[in-house]
């Protein structure tokens, strides 16, 4: 029986259009189908207030990496710059915490000699082991659960890459590895706020503090792999890919969301949308949470109570709320000098103050001096704002998924009015240019995106969740339904390679896919 | 009756000085002496045992100082040391018991039928998983075994030998089937909590679960890499049965006691009131032991039972350590987290949720009424204040050991976590703290025993500064150093040092600061002597 289609692609994120267009290259017929009416996913512009638009809630393109933007074709978008973010600190202090590496020490000099010298070794520590983590997080993962049948050559070979840093490299990093980044931070950096700018490279998104161990496993994962970035940056991406997947004959379907897979005889027949259309296909690929797919929109049937007992257990536990505000004039924060333009800072003054906020998310409340991490992305794009205005994005941490009490308007309020506070504290004024504000919190994301518990990453990048993601049964993007593919941020290797779960997915659907060996 | 030892020693060299007395430096030393080596142990308090330690603080009443209860002690080295002929004597715990504030309480017990029933009471679903899951967490832990009876492969190391240890150590894990790999993975990596919440849905039963992933640690329930504390639960060995954790006759001093005798059969010596000041290194080359006194005592090997900053900041000194070697040590952690109160009562403490006599005083009682009572303990320490509100695990040796009161009289053991080493005021203020530390821990029980309060005849309270003070527990910690991921196996102490040696030749550790780490085990003092001895061999 032929079909008009070849697969179905649920979601249309970053994941879903790089899985559709490398679908598409391989010559294969694919029809998208996004539950929103705009393609992006979360990297997808809104425009919240008339005239003010958002760049999407993830800005950074910093870990894109270039195989994948060659495979897409997309090679010349990439630019050897990542932008600076700086550090906000008490009583005025100011510093980089990422940029150019000798304009960052430079800047973190004036602070503190300690600091500029420990960021030239933290950078050079993250520039050796480049190589392993950036192996791992673009090859196929490893079928940790099985080491008994083909896996023992590769794990020895993998072993061996880790081997190639040297002995002292190599124990240096399963050293630091299970550390709590407040640790490991500590090891570099004396200032305070410092140390909690950076902490949040590994902990935006997630339910985990600076004290819990792992979390440098995450900053590992962030900062070895950043420095590229992309032109026009996430809202320049997902442009990009629209446009590619157009080119290659991918087709659309916007505003409807899929609400089942239909499956025979543990092979997939097609999907059903939220209006009662059926496509008809043999292969489905999910860019969607895995637990979605899975618990949703399979029939109970298709899978063992093992295996629902797992995914369910797949925590997916959002901590993260999104903040956007139409601003009058720029931002001007205090301690920048006159010829610095900030587009992205961050206020977490202290290790102990991130703990602190993170300590009410865990009894369902939410700290009335949040982390925030701000972007003002109508610097680089002007046109997201009206003349002489400015659009302001904030990813706020911490906020729970369900408060003590819900989500009501007082309590919506309240977070919002936390926020505009601690940025007018420093940038004294600010509260007075605001013109408008859109908050998303975690069940907003949750409903607006699909995402289950509002998890950004589509499940916690805990090292359990990272060495298998999402369970053993789906570990290498393939699920015990025949055709069924996953390929968002909930598998390998999470959200913390822009586009690379998409990228390696297809290589299930496609034997002869270019990824690995261009990966390689 | 707590054993006396001589004040001096009658040689001047020996073959072999170990520094400390605690249960490790007594069962490498007995090892070394059975081996025919001639062994003096120097010990700075008058009483042998460290903090596995028994001593009659007010007259009639002998304490269970620190440690209470004892579960991983290695069963071939109770063989090896003849310990059972020199007097030891471990009964297992009966029960496991949690009060609840609602005046309602969970017992589990030795018997799991009787268990199952009583978590029955809270959760049909968990009564019925608690089988399997206890299954499941015995098969693992049965892989778990080698990893501590053998000492820590190095995986950067290009030694064959080291390779083919390493595998052998693993060799449990191959033979996992899938299913059992997956659950070990997420030991290894969740925390207690988490974990716990996969398989349980009763608060009730989760909170006394999960803290055996926290104690000794500066880390809450939730903390990632807690649930792996899980499996020595299922990993205790008395008598080579796998069980649970069991009673020392005459508290956790009578193990060290024991050991005590078995290493002067073979011919030990033991000094008490020695404090070592230094190592006497020439040369790269350790050459005898330097005393506070000024004594000097000459030696063919010198092994250090204390804790690594001790060891290598106070015994061997920064000027005989590279700089690296010196950072690696200044970055490892020690940041106590536990505090300990003992009382001597004249009445047995009556709970509201089940008053009189019973059973349920004879094993351990845990205050710990749920994963968020606990974790809130945590969060007041980790800005430093002791939890106002404590996990408290309270024994009362007195119903297996008799004669450690007087008749009709008591003493209960309370260990209490969280008491931060470094509170806001500076560590050294804890002194002033001390009783209100105390005072929350009383408090907090009263609520559960009502009669507490009046019965108490004395209270000793020991703070974090205290253990670091009268035990040489730096920072108070416990274990002889945190046991977290980055400080274990072939890290333990710094990496290239974890296998008992030291950079400088003929100086050896044997202590909780090296593989497998903290608690009354005996590993690390049985392959540190094993390690002395091949090498000696070779
Ligand atoms: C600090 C940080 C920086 C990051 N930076 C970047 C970055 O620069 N670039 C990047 O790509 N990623 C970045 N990420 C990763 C980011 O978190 C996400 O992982 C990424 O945006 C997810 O892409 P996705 O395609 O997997 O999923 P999504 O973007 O979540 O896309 C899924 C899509 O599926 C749709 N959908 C949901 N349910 C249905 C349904 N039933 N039927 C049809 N459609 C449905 C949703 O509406 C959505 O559009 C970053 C993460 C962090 C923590
Ligand atoms: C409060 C508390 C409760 C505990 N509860 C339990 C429990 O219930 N179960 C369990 O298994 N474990 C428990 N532990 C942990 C366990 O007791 C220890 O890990 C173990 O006893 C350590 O033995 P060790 O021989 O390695 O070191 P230690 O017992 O610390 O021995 C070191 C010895 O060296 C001596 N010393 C120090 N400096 C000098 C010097 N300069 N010169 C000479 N001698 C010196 C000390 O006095 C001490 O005797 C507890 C510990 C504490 C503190």
């Amino acid at each position: 029986m032929k079909h008009q289609f070849d697969v179905v692609v649920i979601g249309g994120g970053h994941n879903g259009l790089t899985n559709a267009c490398l679908l598409a290259m391989s010559g294969k017929r694919v029809v998208l189908v996004e539950k929103r009416n705009d393609l992006g996913g979360l990297a997808a512009s809104i425009e919240f207030e008339p005239g003010f638009k958002s760049a999407g809630i993830w800005h950074e393109t910093g870990n894109v990496t270039e195989a994948v933007m060659k495979l897409l074709r997309l090679d010349s978008l990439i630019q050897n710059e990542s932008e600076t973010v700086y550090a906000l600190g008490e009583s005025g202090r100011i510093a980089p915490v990422s940029g150019p590496v000798d304009r960052t020490v430079f800047g973190l000099n004036e602070v503190s000699r300690a600091d500029g010298k420990g960021y030239l070794r933290y950078r050079e520590f993250m520039r050796r082991i480049r190589p392993v983590i950036s192996r791992f997080l673009t090859e196929r993962p490893l079928n940790l659960m099985a080491v008994e049948s083909e896996a023992p050559m590769e794990l020895l070979t993998r072993a061996l890459g880790l081997r190639r840093l040297g002995a002292h490299d190599m124990v240096e990093l399963l050293r630091v590895a299970p550390m709590p980044v407040s640790d490991f931070l500590s090891e570099y950096f004396e200032s305070d706020f410092i140390k909690g700018a950076l902490s949040l490279n590994s902990l935006l998104g997630t339910f985990a503090a600076p004290r819990s161990p792992g979390t440098t496993t995450n900053l590992l994962m962030h900062e070895s792999m950043s420095g590229l970035s992309i032109k026009g940056g996430s809202l320049g991406l997902t442009d990009a890919l629209i446009k590619r997947a157009r080119d290659l004959g991918v087709s659309f379907r916007c505003g409807q969301a899929v609400s089942r897979i239909l499956v025979d005889n543990k092979s997939v027949e097609g999907v059903e949308l939220e209006n009662g259309d059926i496509v008809k296909v043999a292969a489905v690929s999910a860019s969607i949470n895995p637990k979605t797919v899975l618990l949703d929109l399979l029939p109970v049937a298709a899978l063992t109570h093992t295996t629902a007992d797992r995914i369910s257990n797949f925590r997916c536990n959002g901590t993260t709320a999104h903040l956007l505000l139409a601003v009058d004039g720029p931002v001007l924060f205090e301690a920048a000098s006159k010829d610095q333009t900030i587009s992205h800072a961050r206020i977490a003054p202290t290790l102990d103050h991130v703990e602190k906020a993170f300590d009410a998310v865990k009894y369902r409340g939410f700290s009335e001096a949040p982390v925030l991490d701000i972007t003002i992305p109508s610097i680089e794009r002007p046109n997201l704002a009206p003349d002489g205005k400015n659009v302001v994005s904030v990813m706020v941490s911490y906020a729970p998924f369900e408060p003590e009490g819900g989500w009501n308007d007082a309590a919506r309020a309240t977070l919002t009015n936390s926020v505009v506070d601690v940025i007018t504290e420093f940038a004294p004024g600010f509260e007075r240019r605001v013109i408008a504000t859109k908050l998303s919190t975690p069940a907003d994301l949750a409903s607006e995106y699909g995402l289950p518990g509002g998890h950004l990453h589509h499940g916690e990048p805990g090292l359990d969740q990272i060495l298998v993601r999402p369970i053993p049964e789906c570990f290498d993007h393939t699920t015990p339904v025949q055709g069924l593919t996953l390929c968002g941020s909930g598998t390998h290797p999470g959200g913390s390679v822009a586009c690379m779960a998409g990228a390696l997915a297809t290589h299930e659907n496609l034997p002869k896919s270019k990824v690995r060996s261009d990966a390689a | 009756m707590v054993m006396k030892f001589k004040n001096k020693p009658d040689h001047s060299r020996y073959d072999v000085v170990v520094v400390g007395g605690g249960h490790n430096g007594l069962t490498c030393a007995a090892y070394l002496a059975k081996a025919g080596k001639s062994v003096l142990v120097l010990e700075k308090r008058p009483v042998v045992g460290g903090s596995a330690v028994s001593q009659e603080v007010f007259p009639g009443f002998t304490y269970t100082v620190c440690s209470y209860v004892v579960s991983l002690f290695r069963p071939h080295i109770v063989r090896d040391l003849e310990l059972a002929r020199h007097g030891l004597e471990i009964i297992p715990l009966e029960s496991s018991f949690s009060p609840l504030p609602n005046g309602d309480s969970l017992c589990r017990w030795g018997d799991p039928h009787r268990t199952r029933r009583e978590i029955a009471r809270f959760s049909a679903k968990d009564a019925e998983i608690s089988t399997e899951f206890s299954l499941a967490m015995s098969q693992l832990a049965r892989f778990t075994k080698s990893i501590i009876d053998n000492p820590a492969p190095n995986p950067a190391s290009l030694n064959p030998g080291e390779l083919v240890q390493a595998f052998r150590a693993s060799q449990g894990l191959r033979e996992a089937n899938a299913d059992q790999r997956f659950t070990y993975m997420k030991l290894l990596t969740m925390s207690a909590a988490d974990f716990l919440d996969q398989w349980f849905e009763s608060d009730v039963l989760k909170a006394p679960m999960s803290v055996s992933g926290i104690i000794g640690t500066f880390l809450g329930v939730r903390s990632p890499g807690t649930a792996y504390v899980l499996l020595h639960h299922y990993m205790g060995e008395i008598d080579g049965a796998m069980r649970a954790w069991g009673f020392s006759k005459g508290g956790t001093g009578g193990i060290s006691e024991a050991i005590a005798r078995s290493a002067l059969s073979y011919g030990t010596e033991i000094v008490t009131e020695a404090d070592v000041s230094n190592v006497i290194i020439k040369n790269g080359k350790a050459m005898g032991v330097a005393l506070q006194n000024g004594d000097e005592i000459q030696a063919d090997t010198v092994i250090s039972g204390l804790d690594p900053r001790r060891t290598y900041m106070s015994l061997i000194g920064e000027e005989h350590l590279d700089s690296e070697l010196t950072e690696q040590i200044g970055h490892y952690k020690f940041r106590g987290s536990s505090g300990k109160v003992n009382l001597a009562v004249d009445k047995l403490p009556e709970f509201v949720s089940r008053p009189g006599d019973g059973p349920h005083l004879y094993g351990d009682v845990a205050i710990a009424p749920s994963v968020q009572y606990l974790e809130k303990a945590y969060d007041q320490a980790k800005y430093g204040e002791f939890s106002e509100r404590p996990y408290i695990n309270m024994v009362i040796p007195t119903l297996v050991d008799p004669t450690m009161a007087p008749p009709g009289k008591h003493v209960i053991s309370c260990f209490v976590q969280y008491a931060p080493y470094d509170i806001k005021e500076g560590a050294s203020n804890w002194p002033q703290k001390r009783e209100a530390f105390g005072d929350a821990v009383v408090d907090t029980l009263s609520e559960y025993i009502p009669n507490l309060k009046d019965s108490i005849l004395h209270r000793q309270v020991l703070t974090p500064w205290d253990l670091e003070q009268e035990f040489g527990l730096t920072e108070g910690n416990i274990f002889h150093g945190e046991l977290s991921m980055e400080q274990l196996l072939y890290l333990r102490p710094a990496a290239g040092w974890a296998k008992y040696k030291t950079p400088v030749r003929n100086l050896w550790m044997c202590a909780s600061g090296t593989h497998p780490g903290g608690g009354i085990m005996g590993a690390s003092g049985e392959m540190a002597a094993k390690a002395i001895l091949g090498r000696h061999a070779a």
